[in-house]
């Protein structure tokens, strides 16, 4: 089954982000990836993230889809106008590719490579529309493709953001444009989506918990200051402040949190948000979950 | 300033049969009587009364010269259409209980030209959208200029680029609630095109 079967059959699944190298060195990204291969649905493979140069989204999805591990390529408008991104998803396509997880993108000020120009040509829901013309068989000229691809379209979902009920337009508005399931940035109040769920009445969206396993102080400091979207309540900060190691509390914490997620039904599954594959494992093992079904993407 | 007449399908659905008109010079761009029968001609021309119009020549393009023109010669009237750039619109908006909805895309702002002082709001982006997002000007106000609602960057309603600013969409929702409609993206034609 793949990500999309399950996610579409009701499985509760696992998945997480995984970077692509700063360099061409691609030894730790394939082993952290391989790593998670047998506990996790599918890997997210991040668009230059914190807007560093380092592989593209591309091919680091390709690379996992030749190790047999199913990926879902991001894509941002930050760094690509509209020719740009209808090219790299159509060549997404051709290598095998199925799932797109579109976002907008951080500001390059937010970032490491600060002084570059940023694009945005078109928002997130724009690069829904125009990806859904594709999988119609046109491009946002009108041309007409000679095949088309088929995508399973994703989008994020920022339940921190206030007022919630604005966020939730938002949501609305990226499933009408093509989103298919949700991957939310990290939060801890569960009440947030069962607000989401109370507003939403005439479909499901399918939403995966976005959650995290601080590796160190810098880490911690650095999500709690400079990501943006995120907030983390002072109970937890204050927690993770006042432990010796924060990150075996942090792989605590997570799993809580991870068991909470899954008794609540409210989500339908859990996305680790830069967490080691090794600290992911950690969690996983202490909820003692397994994959309900082993993937059947075959190795390229 | 050049500025350039919006299609007919654009504006029909924000007003009714009746309008208020704001006209000026396109600060010396334009012969205003010769821009004002353009005007006449294309609002007539689609079977629309205009209940007057205010010529704002630059000399009385702020704020309080503004604020004295509408106390006396203001009709008030449930649409207001401005031919001027995109700066008026955002101000008058925040003047009026009108709806008030820019009826022309500014293409293109010289700056060796005097300028009224509301032109400095105006983007001069070709495709004025103001009207789709209460009368706040996104290309000014957001870095990203997100066409449909907040990046998801903000926290506690500040920019993620900017931090001590509120982010313009969330001014929005509490001003007017929620955006339904899905915008499309801008065409950039407009502006890259100009000389």
């Amino acid at each position: 089954m793949t990500f999309k079967d399950k996610l579409l059959s009701g499985n509760f699944v696992i998945t997480a982000e995984v970077t692509p190298p700063r360099g061409t060195n691609l030894e730790s990204f394939i082993k952290g990836s391989l790593l998670l291969k047998d506990s996790l649905d599918a890997l997210n493979v991040t668009d230059f993230q914190n807007v560093g140069v380092r592989i593209t989204s591309l091919v680091g999805s390709y690379l996992l889809l030749k190790e047999g591990i199913e990926p879902i390529f991001q894509i941002t408008s930050r760094d690509r106008n509209r020719v740009a991104i209808q090219g790299e998803v159509l060549s997404a396509y051709v290598l095998g590719i199925r799932n797109v997880l579109v976002l907008t993108g951080d500001y390059t000020t937010t970032g490491i490579m600060k002084d570059a120009k940023p694009v945005f040509d078109i928002d997130a829901i724009n690069i829904l529309q125009f990806i859904k013309n594709l999988c119609e068989g046109r491009d946002s000229a009108g041309k007409k493709l000679s095949g088309a691809p088929e995508f399973f379209l994703g989008a994020v979902f920022n339940p921190n953001l206030e007022p919630l009920d604005l966020e939730i337009s938002k949501l609305e508005r990226k499933h009408r444009a093509g989103a298919e399931f949700f991957q939310s940035q990290l939060f801890y109040d569960l009440s947030l989506i069962e607000r989401t769920r109370e507003k939403i009445k005439d479909w499901e969206p399918r939403i995966l918990a976005g959650v995290t396993i601080f590796k160190s102080k810098e880490m911690f400091e650095y999500m709690i200051n400079k990501v943006p979207g995120i907030k983390i309540p002072k109970e937890i900060i204050e927690i993770l402040e006042k432990s010796k190691d924060i990150r075996e509390k942090s792989i605590e914490i997570c799993a809580e949190f991870c068991m909470k997620i899954k008794e609540s039904k409210l989500l339908n599954g859990i996305h680790f948000l830069a967490s080691r594959p090794v600290d992911i494992l950690e969690v996983l093992r202490l909820l003692k979950w397994k994959k309900e079904e082993s993937s059947n993407v075959e190795a390229i | 300033m050049k500025l350039e007449i919006k299609e007919w399908e654009e504006i029909e659905s924000f007003i009714g049969k009746e309008v208020f008109v704001f006209s000026c010079n396109s600060c010396g761009g334009e012969e205003i009587d010769r821009k004002n029968i353009k005007i006449k001609e294309f609002l007539e021309g689609h079977g629309i009364k205009i209940l007057g119009i205010i010529n704002l020549e630059p000399k009385y393009c702020n704020i309080n010269s503004l604020r004295k023109i509408l106390e006396e010669n203001f009709i008030s009237s449930n649409f207001v259409l401005t031919f001027t750039c995109g700066g008026l619109p955002q101000v008058l908006s925040s003047l009026i209980n009108s709806k008030v909805i820019p009826a022309v895309n500014t293409l293109k702002i010289e700056l060796e030209r005097k300028l009224g002082s509301f032109a400095r709001l105006c983007s001069a982006c070709g495709e004025c959208w103001i009207h789709y997002v209460g009368n706040l000007c996104i290309e000014r106000l957001c870095p990203k200029k997100m066409r449909n609602g907040p990046c998801g960057g903000a926290r506690d309603g500040y920019c993620e680029v900017f931090r001590e600013r509120i982010c313009p969409f969330i001014i929005l929702f509490k001003n007017k609630g929620e955006i339904k409609d899905i915008i499309p993206p801008k065409k950039f034609s407009k502006i890259l095109l100009q000389e």
